[in-house]
């Protein structure tokens, strides 16, 4: 049985503004899911419940460890080696930390390094955790996208499973399962692409559609496809099939 | 290698930088060039105090006016500065830049952590500023971004500031990631697709439908 993490009746207020009212959730190990939502409706607030670092009112049960980046730790003066506290990490964590940063040294102040490896140290510092469930919170924005796959792929060799909030809309694709955060809680949830298909309602919403999705429904509206695509090669064999 | 961006500033134009290692963290905003940046304040302050010390003559109305603008809830005056998400620390920068009046500003990955509504908003936003006489200098990565504002920018490429006046130039994918539309006009050329060099969606549905219609093969 995979463990989970069950938010029950939450209620929360940031600056006297009800953000969450009877917000109930499960986050099921496995489960991979990415979260959106327009700015101050809680993404933030609720990874911060769930990791320990904000008050609520509520339920919320979890018996694993979680472990999640809000706010990477850009321009310290530490080296990673001693913000790792490398020399009190096992041999095994030692080669979690050489497979995800493989680094020549380790020596390196934090604050000198590129935004993306002082992303990285970050998040290692995380991965040193071993978590279960690991959230991420649209921390990703200065990778690309196969920088991002190669990241969330070692995050599955390590049995990871990913929360992951982005304002990236072609991020959704990589997530099999898409919550829509609104305000006080959720507006729609379910299997990624078929979130995706409420066109009207996302627009509406202010969202734009990962690209080849957006272009495969304008698509059938001129009849040239049946279906959604989010492959190009796929969606390009049935228009010109 | 810094940048010396007096070289770059023309009035009322929107000019571009992309690949730039350079960051703004510790310059301070003055009237002839605000900074408005994403990394968190630091002083634990409350936000009308901030702006109080900062603002000698900080007027009510002027910041109401300048938080509509940047679509900014005015409410933040009762916030404290170590409180605010990551977008209202943009937006409260974004404010103050318009507090100095400064006649250039410089926006360092503004876009992230916006929608697309708003994205498109703050596209005609900066181009807005350029007609009240500033120069608007963006630092982004995002060619989506830019594609809605500039028809060019300047690439930083093997210490050195490239102008490049093309989208589909593929230097700049070096560097940086490609927009999806891009990408994928790339691709069906890559399978002799003829398709213009689009940059708009409903440019390119015109396009692959015409190429349809017409019976081009795979």
């Amino acid at each position: 049985m995979g463990a989970k993490i069950h938010l029950e009746n939450i209620e929360k207020y940031v600056k006297n503004q009800l953000i969450f009212e009877h917000f109930s959730f499960e986050f099921e190990e496995g489960k991979d899911i990415c979260i959106i939502g327009s700015e101050s409706v809680g993404k933030t607030s609720l990874f911060k419940i769930i990791l320990g670092l904000s008050s609520y009112q509520g339920s919320l049960k979890k018996e694993v460890t979680c472990a999640g980046l809000i706010c990477p730790v850009v321009n310290k003066k530490e080296s990673i080696y001693e913000f790792l506290d490398y020399e009190s990490l096992s041999l095994e964590d030692r080669k979690l930390v050489k497979a995800f940063l493989n680094f020549s040294s380790y020596d390196y102040l934090i604050q000198k390094l590129s935004l993306p490896c002082q992303i990285k140290v970050s998040i290692l510092k995380e991965l040193l955790k071993h978590p279960t469930f690991l959230f991420l919170d649209d921390v990703l924005y200065v990778f690309s996208k196969s920088e991002k796959r190669a990241l969330f792929e070692f995050f599955h060799r390590c049995n990871i499973t990913i929360i992951y909030v982005t304002s990236n809309m072609e991020d959704v694709l990589f997530f099999p399962y898409l919550l829509i955060m609104g305000r006080h809680g959720i507006l729609i949830e379910g299997n990624t692409i078929q979130v995706l298909k409420e066109e009207k309602i996302l627009k509406r919403l202010g969202f734009s559609l990962p690209f080849l999705i957006d272009l495969s429904l304008q698509l059938s509206c001129y009849d040239l496809l049946q279906d959604v695509y989010s492959d190009e090669r796929e969606l390009t064999n049935q228009i010109w099939k | 290698m810094e940048i010396k961006l007096k070289d770059f500033i023309e009035k009322e134009k929107i000019v571009a930088f992309v690949n730039v290692p350079t960051s703004f963290s510790n310059l301070k905003s003055n009237k002839k060039i605000a900074y408005v940046l994403a990394n968190a304040y630091r002083q634990n302050i409350g936000v009308k105090k901030y702006l109080e010390k900062k603002f000698v003559s900080f007027s009510q109305e002027k910041f109401q006016k300048a938080c509509q603008m940047v679509l900014l809830n005015p409410d933040i005056l009762k916030s404290n500065l170590l409180h605010l998400s990551f977008t209202e620390v943009k937006k409260l920068r974004f404010v103050e830049a318009l507090l100095y009046n400064s006649e250039t500003i410089l926006f360092e990955n503004f876009e992230q952590g916006f929608f697309a509504r708003n994205r498109s908003y703050y596209q005609k936003l900066f181009l807005k500023l350029t007609q009240y006489g500033k120069c608007i200098c963006v630092f982004s990565n995002d060619i989506s971004f830019l594609m809605g504002m500039t028809k060019q920018f300047y690439l930083y490429t093997k210490q050195n500031y490239l102008l490049i006046h093309d989208f589909y130039d593929n230097r700049i994918y070096d560097y940086v990631e490609m927009p999806p539309i891009i990408s994928y006009i790339k691709y069906l050329h890559s399978k002799n697709i003829q398709v213009q060099p689009y940059l708009e969606m409903k440019e390119l549905l015109k396009g692959i439908y015409r190429n349809v219609t017409s019976g081009a093969d795979l």
